[in-house]
């Protein structure tokens, strides 16, 4: 077995084992666990969508119990100020008995962070975010001060309460790489959710990985090299969300005002990698690009006016992109 | 397992991979050329079935076999050709293939990452190519590119079954009306004859060295073997059998005219300019004649009336006038190519130098004339009797012609020169010739029994004579046909269908030809044979006269109808063109029309 393999190897066992163990807490919504998960590999962030009670902060809060990391969570209200998230300076007296300002880290200064329903805090906290998100660094009073690595931001949001909520800025909605949006589990996910959370205390979550691994994870994951075919097919996908796009079909020049930026072929490619290993393989391919387009892209999509009026989704406009990409692209021989 | 870029770059082409795709590409080509194919098979096999069956509603006329075939064909082949023309790449069998065995773009990447040679993360290469292969060796090319026919190939086969059908059942005999049959049986029949009758000619003229006849036979003895075999329709035996006989026809006519520089009309116009050109000089000779007579009589008249007596005495003999009309003739006969009159000709020239009545002057014209003569014949098929036409002229200017003997042997020649005119060719030449005129007269009329012998005696036949008519033992010439009193029997063919035979007296015969006023439509067919006996000749005349009149036993309406199913059963089966299918179905609507409106 070649040393290739062997980390291939090790790297889909890895991911499985933290799989397993959110697994014992979490119920279903495996999609949104995968795609928690490649955004961690990645090295992205990702932004959890959905109505109250679906287990989001559970599921941020069992990732961080199962992988080694120092985890924190952001409660965001509108009177939450960007100083409670990244900290500040305060005046406090040294052993000698002087008085000095000494930076207090906030929240933010973890590897895992929670900012719950982060569309409630005001633009100006929610911007706050922006630099550590991108930069991995955060800075006040003019001095920078880098962030743990690995450093990932979960942030949940509710789309049904918009009193008292500010909806976040495109700028940063590019900056997470996954937009998961969390649905209501099915019968039988709701009979075991019932059977777990009211019965017998659940067996403890146990960290099978470090932060090493991770970062090894994600340096593997960028090894994966990419068919110049298929990178076309996923050029093609994020230039397809751009209204005056010769790619965009119809649908996308009717109703889109503005396409992804280039940070959603990046997501696509790096995401696209993660699942090919994950799969057993050492190339990207078509499938990968396809099945993780509708995280990477749905939140890098705004919609025009007409869009909204039409309650046109996202996720439906991706859909008619992936098939015109498709047709595209698709090797045309009659009679083969 | 690191690999460098080198290596990579410098990997074969030849590996598994490659060789998986060079197989499937292969049955991606085929598949494409039975699609290709089927797909033009169909599309040309339809419309022709569609032609055939708009031909039998007597829509369209129906289309020809030898098109439909070539039509179909070559759709096939065009189909076939165009699949192989657009050639698939590597990169575009793999992405196929990868396509139907769900491999993830394994093989198409591999493929990719070969073509582009990477100096980095080569180990990562390295096994994606190892993977490629792994999976394109378990791989079942069969089950993921199977040749199979295209639902339009078994639809054009079958139409092109149809059509196929459609021209070759009617040429079984199972399916044959019992018409054709009887005409095939006609054919085959007769084949038989003209192969008997081309071998026993064939024979012949091996035995006389007849060499066009033995051409001409052995030609028609194909013919009729490729008519026995029934190779060949009726129709294309008859124009086949008319074309051999103008060809026997036209070698025969070869035969008697060899072909000459110059013709014989030419040499007439050139022999009537020299026989004018002799008149005039006669002329101006009388002319000089009678000025020298005026001035004599001038000068001393008392000879003028002895000189008038000399004039008296000597006019044109009659021999030369007679003469002068036999050289008319030649040049008619020339004008005719009349060899038989051009011998009587130079027979009745012969005759009146016998007589010895020409004066010297009258011979001294005589032997121009034969010298021009001999002049306008060289160069034509005569040219032998011009050479000796020429003797003779000399010997006439040398001999003169007081010496009667000299007379009698010139006039000797010139009639031994007219018997060689009226022959014209060798007797071998005339054999063939007339064998040959035998044979294709036997073939066009179609009574193929020939009786064979050498120079007339001939075995065989009814007919008196040498020919090729009849079947029988030897048969001779009449003998004393003068003292013939022949007894003219008309005799009908009885049980003619459609009414009844006359058979009758020559004076029943001669009172038919007289009931009709008018002439007739057709006259009656006869045949004349004679038989002798005891009593004398007797010649018999069979003939087929118009029937009398009977009573139709059958509606008009049905036989009108009757007629019109056996007419479109035949325009069905014979390639007659559309237009005049169209005119035999407007007859009979016609025709039907003016039943119905008839009381």
């Amino acid at each position: 077995m070649s040393e290739i393999e062997l980390k291939a190897s090790q790297f889909r066992e890895d991911f499985n084992r933290v799989k397993s163990e959110i697994g014992k807490v979490i119920v279903g919504n495996e999609p949104i666990i995968d795609g928690v998960l490649i955004c961690l590999l990645a090295g992205g962030h990702a932004l959890l969508e959905g109505v109250p009670g679906l287990g989001k902060t559970l599921l941020v809060r069992t990732l961080s119990q199962s992988v080694s990391l120092k985890f924190s969570r952001v409660q965001f209200t509108p009177d939450l100020m960007p100083a409670d998230i990244t900290g500040t300076n305060i005046l406090a007296e040294s052993a000698s008995g002087q008085r000095e300002f000494r930076f207090q880290a906030g929240p933010i200064f973890a590897n895992i962070v929670l900012a719950d329903e982060i569309n409630r805090a005001t633009p100006k906290t929610q911007s706050a975010m922006l630099e550590a998100m991108q930069e991995h660094c955060v800075t006040v009073a003019g001095i920078q001060h880098r962030l743990h690595e690995p450093f990932f931001v979960l942030a949940t949001q509710n789309p049904i309460e918009m009193e008292g909520t500010y909806p976040l800025p495109e700028a940063q909605l590019d900056r997470f790489l996954f937009k998961l949006l969390v649905t209501s589990p099915s019968f039988q996910d709701l009979a075991t959710i019932i059977d777990r959370t009211t019965g017998v205390i659940p067996e403890p979550i146990e960290a099978v990985i470090d932060a090493e691994t991770i970062l090894q994870m994600r340096e593997l994951a960028r090894e994966a090299p990419i068919a110049p075919s298929v990178r076309e097919f996923a050029i093609r996908l994020v230039l397809g969300t751009q209204p005056d796009s010769s790619h965009a079909p119809a649908t996308v020049k009717q109703f889109v005002r503005f396409g992804s930026s280039p940070r959603g072929a990046q997501a696509i490619v790096t995401s696209a990698k993660i699942r090919a290993l994950l799969e057993g393989r050492y190339s990207v391919a078509i499938e990968d690009i396809v099945s993780v387009a509708l995280p990477a892209l749905r939140h890098r999509i705004i919609l025009n006016f007409e869009g909204q009026a039409e309650s046109i989704t996202t996720d439906s406009l991706i859909d008619d992109i992936v098939k015109k990409t498709y047709s595209e692209s698709e090797i045309k021989v009659a009679g083969a | 397992m690191t690999q460098n870029a080198s290596t990579l770059g410098a990997r074969p082409d030849s590996g598994p991979v490659e060789e998986l795709l060079r197989r499937a590409g292969t049955r991606i080509l085929i598949g494409r050329m039975f699609r290709y194919a089927g797909r033009a098979l169909c599309w040309s096999a339809v419309p022709c079935t569609a032609a055939i069956v708009f031909s039998k509603l007597r829509w369209i006329a129906p289309p020809s076999p030898e098109f439909t075939a070539v039509l179909m064909v070559l759709a096939t082949l065009v189909g076939a050709v165009i699949a192989l023309i657009r050639r698939l790449s590597p990169l575009e069998v793999a992405k196929l293939t990868d396509r139907r065995a769900d491999l993830k773009d394994r093989l198409s990447s591999a493929i990719e990452f070969k073509q582009v040679a990477h100096d980095r993360d080569a180990a990562f290469y390295t096994e994606q190519l190892a993977d490629a292969e792994a999976h394109a060796h378990n791989l079942q090319l069969k089950a993921l590119f199977p040749i199979r026919l295209p639902w339009e190939m078994p639809v054009g086969i079958l139409c092109a079954l149809v059509v196929f059908l459609t021209f070759y059942l009617p040429t079984l005999p199972r399916f044959w009306s019992p018409e054709k049959k009887a005409e095939v049986a006609e054919v085959k029949r007769r084949g038989i004859e003209i192969e008997k009758l081309a071998k026993d000619a064939e024979k012949s003229a091996d035995q006389q060295k007849l060499d066009e006849t033995r051409r001409a036979a052995a030609e028609a003895r194909k013919l009729g073997e490729q008519m026995r075999k029934g190779k060949i329709t009726k129709k294309e035996s008859l124009v086949a059998l008319n074309k051999l006989t103008h060809k026997m026809e036209e070698t025969q006519n070869k035969l008697a005219n060899p072909p000459a520089k110059k013709s014989l009309a030419e040499a007439r116009k050139d022999f009537e300019k020299a026989l004018d050109k002799l008149e005039q000089q006669r002329a101006q000779q009388e002319r000089k004649a009678a000025e020298a007579h005026k001035q004599m009589q001038k000068q001393n008249p008392k000879d003028v009336k002895q000189g008038n007596k000399e004039l008296a005495s000597k006019p044109e003999s009659n021999a030369m006038k007679k003469s002068r009309e036999a050289l008319k003739q030649m040049s008619e006969a020339l004008a005719n190519q009349d060899k038989q009159q051009m011998q009587q000709a130079m027979e009745q020239l012969s005759e009146q130098m016998k007589k010895g009545e020409m004066s010297q002057q009258e011979m001294q014209q005589m032997q121009q004339a034969m010298q021009q003569l001999a002049n306008s014949l060289k160069d034509t098929n005569q040219e032998s009797a011009s050479q000796q036409m020429q003797q003779l002229a000399e010997m006439m200017k040398s001999d003169g012609a007081t010496d009667p003997n000299s007379i009698q042997k010139m006039a000797a020649m010139m009639k031994g020169l007219g018997q060689k005119m009226g022959k014209g060719m060798s007797p071998g030449q005339m054999m063939d010739a007339k064998s040959l005129e035998e044979l294709a007269q036997s073939l066009k009329e179609g009574s193929l029994t020939r009786a064979l012998g050498k120079n007339g005696s001939g075995t065989g036949g009814k007919g008196p004579g040498r020919g090729y008519n009849g079947s029988g033992g030897p048969s001779t010439a009449m003998k004393d046909p003068g003292a013939t009193t022949p007894r003219l029997i008309a005799t009908g063919k009885a049980q003619q269908p459609g009414g009844k035979s006359k058979t009758g007296s020559a004076e029943e015969f001669a009172k038919y030809l007289a009931m009709s006023s008018s002439s007739p439509h057709h006259l009656p067919n006869g045949k004349i044979a004679g038989t002798r006996n005891e009593g004398g000749n007797e010649l018999h005349m069979s003939m087929t006269g118009d029937p009398q009149a009977a009573r139709s036993s059958q509606p008009y309406y049905q036989v009108v109808q009757s007629s019109k199913r056996q007419a479109e059963s035949a325009l069905d089966k014979e390639n007659i063109p559309a237009a005049l299918k169209k005119q035999v179905k407007d007859y009979f609507e016609l025709t039907a029309e003016g039943a119905v409106s008839k009381p």
